[in-house]
């Protein structure tokens, strides 16, 4: 074994120290040929070749660990990025889809507000008010904001076409509200199958139209009480301003959904990329296996023909004795 | 590298004298590194479309959220401008209070005008949601269709690794099946010389 290890390492060394000719390079015809003779080999010729064989295999099998360990590494690096990523997405993701309510920012922010005021602390109240400001930016704020807000529009607009529409008003209003509720109800329910979408915006711009039809009309009617078009004055521009900020919280309500569902997206990618790492670690591993096995067998092959060359050595002198 | 070199091994054999298990275990050898080359390309295909069809899934996702975005945006600006003209109506609904006669009628029509408006502004932005919505839908199916076909090509992928394994095996078996032929003959031999 100590000498076929010698004699393994004599060949490596040889190898390594052989120069190798650069790419193009063109040998002069004297050159020695580097080919081996092509005469039978002999016994101890074969023994050399198969101890260098021997060790190529532990060379090749510790290059091969040294290969997937690396990968294996690399991979878990890359996955550990990854499921840093998907948590990252997921705490996003939650925080753009949850929050306090309008209700509770604003109870906060008076009570911080107040209570400042009244012990005189203006220095807390700047950073209070900061404080309780960003706290107020959630999903759940605006939301409530925008329902709120389309809310008192809506009964705005209904106090202006009763106001504004006379006799006339309440009918309008009434039918106005049925069709708003019924375009709501289909395109919720989708009770029409594909035609719900669009009869329940048909339904609801008819509202519209409607509403609108009867505070045109009275343009051209008799002129109603100045207390009456005051006060649908103030019911339009009650309507205006809480359409406006319906508009400003439907702006960033959208923003947030928007950021939820982009957050889902990522986080989706990244658990994506996690099982594909997890699958390919898992296929390292097993092309590893796959490699040491067959290394195990290369080298039962090459003790094998060791032995076996070693017996055809003993048959091969024992007829020469015996004659 | 093993089963190169012990093929190279085995075609030797088979050049030197023609050894009927020779050419069997280089015949299965051949095959079985065939088949794992096929099956590893195959592997490598489905893994390449898998990661391909994850991609589409996440990017159908995110333009969902982009729909969803400009829907929030085209529907918040559209209120504000329905709020502005509600806001021009009352005006002039402030103004006709103090007129009589056709100027307060005019007020009233030009009241009415911005109130037209702004329920223009607000039906083409229900007409928007409803084809957003749609969009919004397409979004989703893509995404779902995507992510199943990433699944399956995942599994295909894993069907073709498992399958290269195999084949890896029947390879191990050949040279296996040859070494023992080998061992065979050579014990043969030296029988036959002992009794010679």
């Amino acid at each position: 074994m100590t000498v076929v290890q010698r004699s393994a390492e004599h060949s490596m060394r040889e190898m390594h120290l052989v120069p190798f000719p650069p790419a193009g390079a063109v040998l002069p015809a004297d050159a020695p040929d580097i080919l081996p003779e092509s005469a039978p080999p002999t016994p101890g010729q074969i023994t050399d070749a198969i101890a260098t064989l021997d060790a190529f295999q532990l060379v090749s099998q510790a290059t091969d660990e040294r290969c997937a360990d690396a990968q294996l590494q690399s991979n878990e690096m890359r996955k550990h990025e990854q499921l840093e990523k998907q948590k990252q997405s997921l705490d996003r993701q939650s925080h753009d889809t949850g929050g306090r309510g309008f209700f509770s920012c604003i109870g906060d922010f008076l009570k911080d507000t107040t209570v400042d005021l009244v012990e005189l602390r203006f220095g807390k109240l700047a950073s209070d008010v900061r404080v309780d400001g960003s706290a107020c930016d959630n999903p759940q704020f605006w939301s409530d904001l925008e329902v709120g807000a389309k809310i008192v529009a809506a009964v705005a607009a209904a106090v202006a076409t009763v106001m504004s529409a006379g006799t006339l008003g309440p009918v309008v209003v009434g039918v106005a509200l049925a069709l708003s509720a019924a375009g709501f109800a289909i395109q919720e329910t989708h009770c029409l199958g594909s035609a719900s979408d669009g009869v329940g915006v048909g339904c609801e711009v008819a509202a519209a139209v409607v509403t609108f039809g009867a505070s045109a009309g009275t343009a051209g009617a008799a002129a109603s009480s100045a207390l009456a078009q005051t006060s649908s004055g103030v019911a339009q521009a009650t309507g205006a301003g809480a359409t406006a900020v319906a508009g400003a919280a439907q702006i960033e309500s959208g923003a947030f959904q928007a950021d939820a569902l982009e957050a889902s997206a990522d986080a989706e990618g990244a658990q994506r990329s996690t099982q594909r790492l997890s699958t390919l670690g898992q296929w390292v591993l097993d092309t590893l296996r796959a490699q040491m096995a067959a290394h195990r067998d290369a080298m039962s092959a090459l003790s094998t023909a060791a032995r076996n060359n070693e017996k055809a050595s003993l048959l091969a002198a024992a007829p020469l004795s015996k004659g | 590298m093993n089963v190169t070199t012990r093929t190279i091994g085995l075609n030797s054999e088979l050049g030197a004298g023609g050894d009927l298990a020779a050419q069997v275990a280089l015949l299965q050898v051949e095959s079985g590194e065939q088949t794992r080359d096929i099956e590893r390309r195959i592997q490598q295909t489905e893994e390449s479309i898998a990661e391909n069809d994850a991609d589409q899934e996440v990017d159908a996702m995110r333009q969902k959220a982009h729909d969803t975005f400009t829907q929030g945006m085209v529907d918040g600006v559209s209120s504000m401008g329905e709020g502005a003209f509600q806001a021009a109506s009352a005006s002039c609904t402030f103004r006709s209070a103090g007129c009589e006669g056709a100027a307060g009628t005019a007020l009233k029509a030009q009241g009415a005008w911005y109130s037209s408006g702004g329920v223009g502004l607000q039906g083409s932005s229900k007409i928007f949601d409803a084809f957003e919505g749609g969009a919004q839908l397409t979004d989703d199916v893509v995404a779902k269709t995507r992510g199943q076909a990433a699944d399956r090509a995942s599994r295909a992928a894993q069907d073709a690794h498992d399958a290269a394994a195999r084949e890896q095996d029947a390879v191990a078996q050949a040279t296996t099946f040859f070494e023992d032929v080998q061992q065979l003959r050579v014990s043969t031999n030296a029988a036959i010389l002992q009794r010679a």
